[in-house]
């Protein structure tokens, strides 16, 4: 809990004073480090343990902000999470400021679960129907799951839509609805 | 009940037919922690306070802390089916219960759901526990009696329709004995009864719903029970739940009389979730807002105005004092709050005088508006008599050589205190009080043994039942004038032949 409210005062002193080119630029970073990160999380670990000197992990630091489109905007805050020893909470900030960012594009990213492969069509349909409700433009990120039979459960960080037939058919067979 | 299939699937096939797929939109936050009863959530940014929350497993919550970075959840019911990751939905409605004349007769939870295993109940509507009190234009003055059948209560601290009247005492005093006597004297009147145990053994609620049901008590009383196997949060919700059901006959323009018992157990309960909400602890370790817990809940009670029905909610709070202290955090409280209290006195309790009311401090302050004037016109005299013996007697112990007239005092203020003693179980009709009452002002008891004075009492009702049933009602209609009691003074005699 503390993490995640240190981690979006992080996030929101970064994203504060923006203009909108920087905007784009940072939320491709935020994509490049979110991958990294997912792939070798080991990193963390060892930017966040003392069994490692401080100057060889600001080295490290360095490496990997090197190659970021605001390579002195990454670097400075790796070495201020280095010295308050709060690594840990990196992808916390990321998550925060990836969110931020999409919320100021007005986009929102959302989880969508579907039962069986839709044609593009069927998709298109289904994200308009999410953005007319969410009134953001959506990014869809499928995953694919039979157990919810048909139609489609919908995710945010504070919203779920759900239009599955398991839903639907879970309510039809509500006890108190057949006595009626 | 016998299943048929064919039945089922037919019902089935023609909801299928009707199906219209619908979309469920619910906000979302996700459970960061969870343990004793207590659930922390991330994100629900415009829950609101009191809020129902759903939780997998069909679990209810209630948000009760709206913090920057969380909020803050009670748990109704099994918070071990909840673990951290699990996600919880708004409702957008406060949390309810059912409310309607299908509750009477029945014993519920907390949450209104039955536990008498009568089935299901068909309830008229549902209403936020949580309601503001009525307004001071919405009310009237307390003005109509509400009669407890006890003689002590009846005669010396009246209580009238609308009022809130405290019964303290420590443990093993007769707190809810006077409770119960009070719902079985409703018997035949207009009164509907709430009684919520807070905090209490199953076994001792299950006594008293046997004791109601075999007074036929039962059909006008509806029973709210959160037991001591219950968790805090239930606990705490319960006298709620009871006045916003009570609060449905009120508001038909009926009478209701709800119980809490007791509110000490209540605070506990509230204590315990506020700490472990961490709320910032004050005196006896209760969260600032003790007073707001108990205050909200008692000002519910009112008597409403002509306009809006001119129903009823008479409040009975119970408070559990230890080694008779009423300067404790929680008694002070409540008796700031209510409209007076009965003391009941663990010192009488156990030399015998049951109900062990201590006459001295216990008031009634707006009762005597609604006291029925028969009554009033004997009980002045009842009072003066009673203060006065309780000072002669303290003074008697000192020295043997007493004057006549002080003589003449104690022995009526013995018989006095002599017939206002009554058993439990027992409540009496407001003429037979007035007749006993009146008897022993009257001085005709003087001359009866103390351990008479319960059989001549006995012949006394005996005889007002079997030969003036209609003097009987017509007494109690207006101030006793010379001419009643004249009639009462012959029968008095005619009682005292046979002794």
């Amino acid at each position: 809990m503390k993490g995640i409210l240190a981690a979006k005062r992080y996030s929101q002193a970064i994203i504060t004073d923006l203009d909108e080119k920087e905007i784009h630029s940072i939320l491709s970073d935020v994509e490049i480090l979110q991958s990294t990160l997912a792939k070798y999380p080991e990193i963390l670990s060892i930017l966040n343990s003392h069994l490692y000197t401080h100057d060889l992990r600001l080295e490290i630091v360095h490496e990997m902000s090197k190659n970021l489109k605001n390579s002195k905007l990454w670097e400075n805050l790796f070495s201020i999470l280095l010295k308050k020893h709060r690594f840990i909470i990196l992808n916390l900030i990321l998550q925060d400021m990836e969110k931020n960012i999409l919320h100021i594009k007005n986009q929102i990213k959302i989880d969508m679960t579907i039962a069986h492969e839709l044609s593009k069509k069927m998709l298109d349909s289904i994200s308009k129907k999410i953005e007319d409700i969410v009134k953001k433009d959506v990014i869809l990120n499928i995953k694919i799951d039979p157990d919810i039979l048909g139609g489609f459960v919908a995710r945010t960080d504070s919203m779920v839509i759900d239009g599955s037939i398991k839903n639907n058919l879970v309510k039809l067979l509500n006890v108190k609805s057949i006595k009626q | 009940m016998k299943i048929q299939p064919d039945e089922i699937s037919s019902i089935l096939r023609e909801k299928i037919k009707g199906l219209k797929l619908e979309i469920d939109i619910a906000e979302t936050g996700k459970v960061v922690q969870v343990g004793d009863g207590i659930a922390r959530i991330y994100g629900l940014n415009n829950v609101m306070a009191g809020e129902m929350i759903k939780f997998p497993g069909d679990v209810t919550g209630m948000a009760l802390n709206l913090e920057e970075d969380n909020v803050g959840c009670i748990i109704f019911g099994e918070s071990e089916k909840i673990k951290e990751g699990d996600i919880a939905k708004r409702t957008k409605k406060i949390l309810q219960v059912p409310i309607g004349k299908a509750l009477l007769g029945r014993v519920v939870n907390a949450l209104g759901d039955p536990l008498d295993g009568k089935g299901e109940i068909k309830a008229e509507d549902f209403k936020p526990v949580e309601r503001k009190a009525l307004g001071v234009v919405e009310r009237q003055p307390v003005k109509e009696p509400l009669q407890t059948g006890l003689k002590a209560i009846d005669s010396m601290i009246p209580i009238g329709r609308g009022q809130r009247e405290l019964i303290i005492g420590d443990r093993q005093t007769g707190k809810t004995a006077i409770a119960i006597d009070t719902i079985l004297n409703q018997k035949d009147t207009d009164m509907v009864c709430i009684y919520v145990a807070i905090g209490q053994k199953k076994s001792s609620v299950a006594k008293i719903v046997n004791v109601l049901e075999e007074k036929g008590a039962m059909a006008y009383t509806i029973v709210v029970v959160a037991s001591a196997a219950e968790s805090a949060s239930l606990q705490y919700l319960a006298p709620y739940s009871g006045c916003t059901i009570g609060e449905y006959f009120r508001d038909k323009g009926e009478h209701a009389l709800i119980i809490y018992d007791d509110l000490s157990k209540h605070a506990v309960s509230y204590r315990e979730l506020s700490l472990l909400l961490r709320r910032p602890p004050g005196r006896e370790a209760y969260p600032g807002d003790v007073f707001y817990l108990h205050s909200r809940l008692l000002e519910r009670a009112s008597k409403l105005n002509d306009e809006l029905g001119g129903g009823s909610l008479t409040a009975l709070p119970i408070i559990e004092t230890q080694a008779d202290d009423l300067t404790a955090y929680i008694p002070t409280n409540v008796i700031s709050i209510t409209d007076g209290q009965i003391f009941l006195n663990s010192r009488l309790f156990y030399s015998g005088f049951r109900p062990a009311i201590n006459a001295g401090l216990s008031v009634s302050r707006v009762g005597g508006n609604a006291q029925l004037k028969s009554m009033k016109s004997v009980t002045g005299q009842l009072r003066v008599a009673l203060a006065q013996y309780s000072e002669l007697e303290a003074f008697a112990k000192f020295g043997s050589d007493l004057d006549k007239t002080t003589q003449d005092q104690l022995k009526r203020g013995r018989r006095l205190v002599e017939i206002l003693k009554q058993s439990q179980y027992s409540p009496l009709s407001v003429a037979k009080q007035t007749f006993i009452i009146f008897m022993a002002n009257e001085g005709f008891l003087d001359d009866i043994e103390i351990e008479n004075v319960k059989k001549m009492e006995e012949e006394l009702f005996s005889t007002l039942d079997s030969e003036y049933k209609d003097f009987m009602k017509s007494m109690i209609k207006d101030k006793l004038n010379d001419e009643i009691k004249d009639a009462m003074r012959k029968i008095c005699k005619k009682v005292l032949k046979k002794f």
